[in-house]
């Protein structure tokens, strides 16, 4: 029994922690996930340090995936290098005027941001199977089941090294991160939006527009979750199916967000850490014959157990 | 305001914490549901084969035949099952589930089960580390998967990639299990057709796809076979839904109290909430409900008085027959056939029929398994629109209005009518 | 296809009371948490714990009613856990809301699938509806009488908790506790304890909420098969301005549309899948369209979300 008991834990234990790296396609799984997580989060990051949540990643997620495809199915008259930037731009743009509601909403009625988003994830959901289903679907398909063109070679984003499976996303993701922690950590932006994130009575002594000040922070998030879509569709899947929407990555990405404290490498190295840590667990599911739900009990115990350290040893600095 | 160097510490303590966290839970749980070893039985059933599965109130159980030397093949096998949903849906997933498990506790082999992956791309991770880790077969269940199993097919010839409910195969090394309802829908339909007493008929299917999609067909040509006036029919696809029960328990739930009298569902969960439906209404006027795939003793008391039949799915006997033929070596361009007529799907009339229905529904089934009957849609063949393609759910779709098939030499996805494309059978010395 | 049209509004009515008291048990447990100060947003983690409770208990027992109390125990458990955090250490109660969510989803199926691993499961034996002869009443049977004595429960605690926040003077404290901790502190009130208390209300009533869902569907306990209802709640009584009866109202009228546009899909029969996502949509559009209606008025509890650190 005690054997029995080892070895079950020695076969659940490396293949969390090993098989990620050892087994086919992890490498690439990881850095696809990192990619989706650390511009999402940061994205989140930005509104958090406005006080504002974004809770509606996900849905702005699926609608910048979608109009990856409906820029690629009605502008495709467009000479390549436009459309492909065009993609990009789109899916943004998707993120963006679907946050665009909730922050409308927000500044203007002052309308709580979390409920909207939560009631448009839901709306999203709907609208993308629509438009799956509808306009931008591949004719000649596996029948009935309801997915998109797959994009030819010249619209994937290619690979850094040829053979290794990073592509250039990951360091356009980086360098994104890098230019936001410069614009919010050193430019004056920085006090402004950290005040209205403190308290709004303070800004508004100090004469900042809090309105502005929120309404780029959540649009920002919105086209970075949207942007997320584009690296994740055309860096690693390449059609768009119904798979892609029963994910929680927006909820991951609010995660690392958190984990990381608003600050932009902190999110990096929660995004990273995450992204890491699911792939372990679902295929640690897969060795140790657990059902792959557990992966989703870590994530909640993993982000208690961060918050919680960060939380013991900031007391201890504090005090 | 935390410095970087702060956070950084924090968060290695937080991880710190975590990982020991982790441990402790994996530890506890590995202690208390150890994972199931592959078990190195020998072999077992020596008895003679029957083909056709013995149905009960559960899944059919039928037996096979190995010899001892194909049964230690087999036992040698290292196999993985990709489900999209979980084991515990009582149906589809279920029964994939309990197949291979039941197959894998007989033979023995090594057996791991991927679940909850909704669509090929997530099917590609597990297949992948399959890949990597030297396993011989992986099972798609499901038709959503098929273009990821010729995809895998392509990148590891020699591994064989069952596809469950697919109709395209591009490389010799996919292995279809070819699902066709039609004959079960159709001898359900001729017995709500009998036991009808309003006349009208609802049907809920998780999906447009061809197996669900077929077995609507059928149930419509059954119930138009038998039914003594014109019956009324309402058709609901639930849109990619097919684990929605809530939603098709609401949807079932509508088609009673809009007079229905029988329902007839078609795919997964759909199955488990119409059932569920048909158990709230009240005992008069009497309801009916039929299944697919469902596993019953958990879904209906012993003493329920709607059940009109159960299509019964038997995954046992094509997955045995697609490992037999894989250990044997001639397994190129194979395919197996789900259906009536070859015994692996049998329909189950309710308890409670009246007696008289259940003979002429089991009459009608062995029509079909002699091939006295046989389901097609290509054409009406009598009535005002004799000839006509025979295609009731949408009679207006381009599917449906020409009667034209293209089978491209070379392999390849055959195009045309969608019936027609159901009809089709590929025969292995057609494909190259 | 001729169908009577009182036929299609009994049912349409019929859905609606049946479905609405799982938004309505949330909807109140969550009214009182927040005004106390504490938003739960792991409510759905906690249905779910406590949806995979009512299930195994009612399988083992046959009992359903036990099942429900231990289904509410279990929630209750769960929702300390989450006070734990918030109250006690203090932790954003945003993060440990979802940190609790993912861990009720991850954790109920995993209990679930062990308890039952091949997924063979007895039956499920439901609390009986309120007349068994249910449909010997034309119209009004279906839509009233069909339901469990739970749906009419839970308009009772709308009516309770209406009471208890305007009328008692715990909940008087519950909502200064709410508004303004710093004054209610002064006056002797144990602010955190009070907090706790009513987060703790909040979890057993997800905890009902949970075990009601389970007569909502035939068990086969799928992954997420809660599927972010438990989230609409959230919006819904921020929508009705934490007010009970407003709740109701947003409650009945969501479910009112979401039955409305399944039947109005199902009727039209096309059988095409996709235009009915499209439908799908409208209850969510409905409540968002009442933004412009209530939200303008909205009076947040002033201390929503915050922690409070006494002295």
């Amino acid at each position: 029994m005690v054997v029995l008991a080892g070895g079950n834990i020695e076969v659940a234990l490396s293949s969390l922690f090993l098989n990620p790296i050892t087994l086919g396609g992890g490498i690439q799984q990881i850095f696809v996930r990192f990619v989706l997580f650390y511009t999402m989060g940061i994205g989140v990051g930005l509104a958090l340090k406005a006080g504002l949540w974004n809770i509606g990643a996900q849905g702005q997620l699926l609608i910048g995936m979608v109009m990856v495809f409906v820029v690629y199915t009605f502008l495709a008259s467009l000479p390549w290098p436009v459309l492909y930037v065009a993609m990009i731009l789109g899916a943004a743009l998707g993120g963006l005027l679907w946050i665009a509601v909730p922050t409308i909403l927000r500044v203007k009625f002052g309308a709580n941001e979390i409920v909207v988003t939560i009631l448009l994830n839901v709306v999203a959901i709907n609208f993308a199977f629509y438009m799956l289903s509808g306009p931008i679907k591949s004719s000649g398909t596996a029948l009935g089941f309801p997915h998109s063109v797959e994009l030819p070679a010249q619209f994937k984003i290619p690979n850094i090294i040829s053979g290794v499976p990073i592509t250039y996303a990951v360091p356009a993701a980086i360098v994104l991160g890098i230019i936001l922690y410069l614009l919010v950590e050193r430019t004056s932006f920085r006090v402004r939006a950290n005040t209205v994130g403190e308290s709004t009575e303070t800004a508004r002594y100090a004469g900042i527009s809090i309105p502005r000040v929120m309404t780029i922070t959540m649009l920002a998030a919105g086209a970075l979750a949207g942007l997320a879509g584009a690296t994740y569709l055309m860096g690693y899947r390449y059609e768009l199916d119904i798979g892609s929407f029963s994910t929680n990555y927006g909820l991951v990405a609010i995660i690392c967000a958190l984990v990381g404290r608003k600050h932009m490498l902190g999110i990096g190295l929660a995004s990273f850490f995450f992204a890491y840590m699911t792939i372990g667990a679902e295929s640690m599911a897969l060795s140790a014959n657990v059902p792959t739900s557990v992966v989703f009990a870590m994530e909640g115990i993993m982000m208690l157990g961060i918050l919680l350290g960060t939380y013991l040893t900031e007391r201890r600095f504090a005090a | 305001m935390k410095g970087t160097k702060r956070s950084g510490i924090t968060t290695i303590v937080g991880a710190l914490i975590v990982i020991v966290v982790i441990l402790l839970g994996v530890a506890a749980y590995s202690f208390a549901y150890p994972a199931t070893k592959t078990e190195t039985t020998t072999v077992v059933s020596t008895s003679t084969v029957s083909g056709t599965g013995v149905v009960s109130t559960v899944v059919s159980t039928s037996t096979v035949t190995a010899t001892s030397g194909i049964a230690s093949a087999i036992g040698a096998l290292k196999v993985g099952i990709i489900l999209p949903l979980t084991p515990t849906d009582n149906s589809w997933n279920y029964n994939a589930n309990d197949a291979i498990t039941k197959l894998q506790k007989e033979f023995g082999f090594t057996l791991q089960v991927a679940e909850q992956k909704a669509s090929g791309t997530d099917a590609d991770v597990p297949a992948q580390q399959w890949a990597s880790q030297g396993y011989n077969i992986v099972i798609f269940q499901g038709g959503q998967y098929q273009a990821e199993a010729n995809t895998f097919a392509g990148q590891h010839p020699a591994i064989m990639s069952v596809c469950v409910d697919c109709t395209v195969a591009n490389y010799s090394n996919v292995y279809r299990v070819w699902l066709d309802l039609s004959g079960g829908g159709f001898v359900l339909g001729a017995m709500a057709g009998m036991v009808s007493n309003s006349h009208k008929f609802g049907l809920v299917g998780g999906g447009d796809i061809p197996s669900i999609w077929e077995g609507h067909e059928g149930f419509i040509a059954g119930v138009t076979y038998t039914s003594p006036t014109t019956p009324t029919i309402t058709n609901t696809f639930e849109a990619f839904a097919w684990a929605d029960i809530s939603g098709a328990q609401t949807t079932a739930t509508n088609d009673y109290t809009n007079g229905a009298d029988v329902v007839f569902s078609s795919g997964d969960g759909v199955d488990v909430g119409v059932l569920g439906a048909a158990l709230a209404q009240p005992s008069s006027p009497q309801v009916w409900a039929s299944n697919v795939y469902t596993n019953l003793t958990a879904i209906l008391p012993a003493d329920n008085k709607i059940l009109l039949g159960s299509m019964v799915v038997d995954y046992y006997s094509p997955f045995f027959k697609a490992m037999e033929q894989f250990v044997s070596g001639n397994w190129h361009w194979g395919y197996t056939k789900v259906d009536m007529a070859s015994g692996t799907i049998s329909v189950q009339p309710g308890p409670d029929l009246p007696a008289a229905v259940k003979a002429a529904g089991l009459a009608l089934q062995a029509d079909i398994v002699e091939g006295a009957i046989q389901i097609s849609f290509a054409t009406q063949a009598t009535g005002p629109s004799a000839g006509a393609p025979f295609c009731y759910v949408n009679p207006s779709a381009s599917s449906c209005a020409d009667n034209t098939l293209t089978v491209p030499s070379g392999g390849g996805t055959p195009t045309g009518n969608m019936a027609a494309i159901l009809n089709y059978l590929p025969q292995a010395s057609s494909l190259p | 296809m001729t169908i009577a049209v009182g036929d299609i509004l009994a049912g349409i009515f019929s859905t609606t009371l049946t479905l609405s008291p799982f938004y309505l048990f949330a909807g109140m447990g969550e009214i009182v948490s927040e005004q106390s100060g504490v938003a739960n947003m792991g409510l759905e983690g906690i249905m779910l714990m406590s949806l995979m409770s009512t299930l195994i208990v009612d399988y083992i027992t046959g009992n359903p009613w036990i099942a429900l109390l231990v289904a509410v125990g279990v929630a209750g458990v769960v929702g300390a856990f989450f006070g734990l955090a918030a109250i006690r250490v203090r932790m954003d109660q945003i993060a440990s809301g979802l940190a609790i969510y993912l861990i009720g989803l991850g954790l109920s199926f995993v209990f679930f699938t062990t308890a039952y691993p091949s997924g063979l499961t007895p039956n499920y034996i439901a609390l009986p509806p309120i007349l068994e002869n249910w449909n010997t009443i034309p119209y009004l049977g279906v839509v009233l009488l069909k339901q469990n004595i739970l749906a009419y429960v839970s308009i009772i605690f709308v009516v309770a908790t209406a009471f208890f926040l305007s009328r008692t003077s715990l909940g008087l404290r519950v909502r200064a506790v709410g508004e303004n901790p710093k004054a209610a502190d002064n006056m002797g009130v144990n602010v955190n304890k009070v907090r706790f208390l009513a987060t703790l209300f909040g979890a057993l009533m997800f905890g009902i909420s949970g075990s009601y869902f389970a007569g909502n569907f035939v068990p086969g306990f799928q992954f997420d098969v809660i599927a972010g209802r438990g989230f609409i709640v959230l919006a819904m009584i921020y929508f009705a301005n934490w007010k009970p009866y407003r709740a109701l109202f947003a409650a009945l009228s969501f479910n009112l549309v979401y039955a409305a546009q399944n039947e109005y899909v199902s009727l039209s029969g096309s059988g095409v899948a996709s235009v009915s996502t499209l439908f799908n949509m409208l209850p969510y559009v409905f409540l968002l369209a009442l933004i412009p209606i209530f939200g303008r008025k909205a009076r947040v509890p002033k201390f929503l979300l915050k922690p409070y650190r006494k002295g």
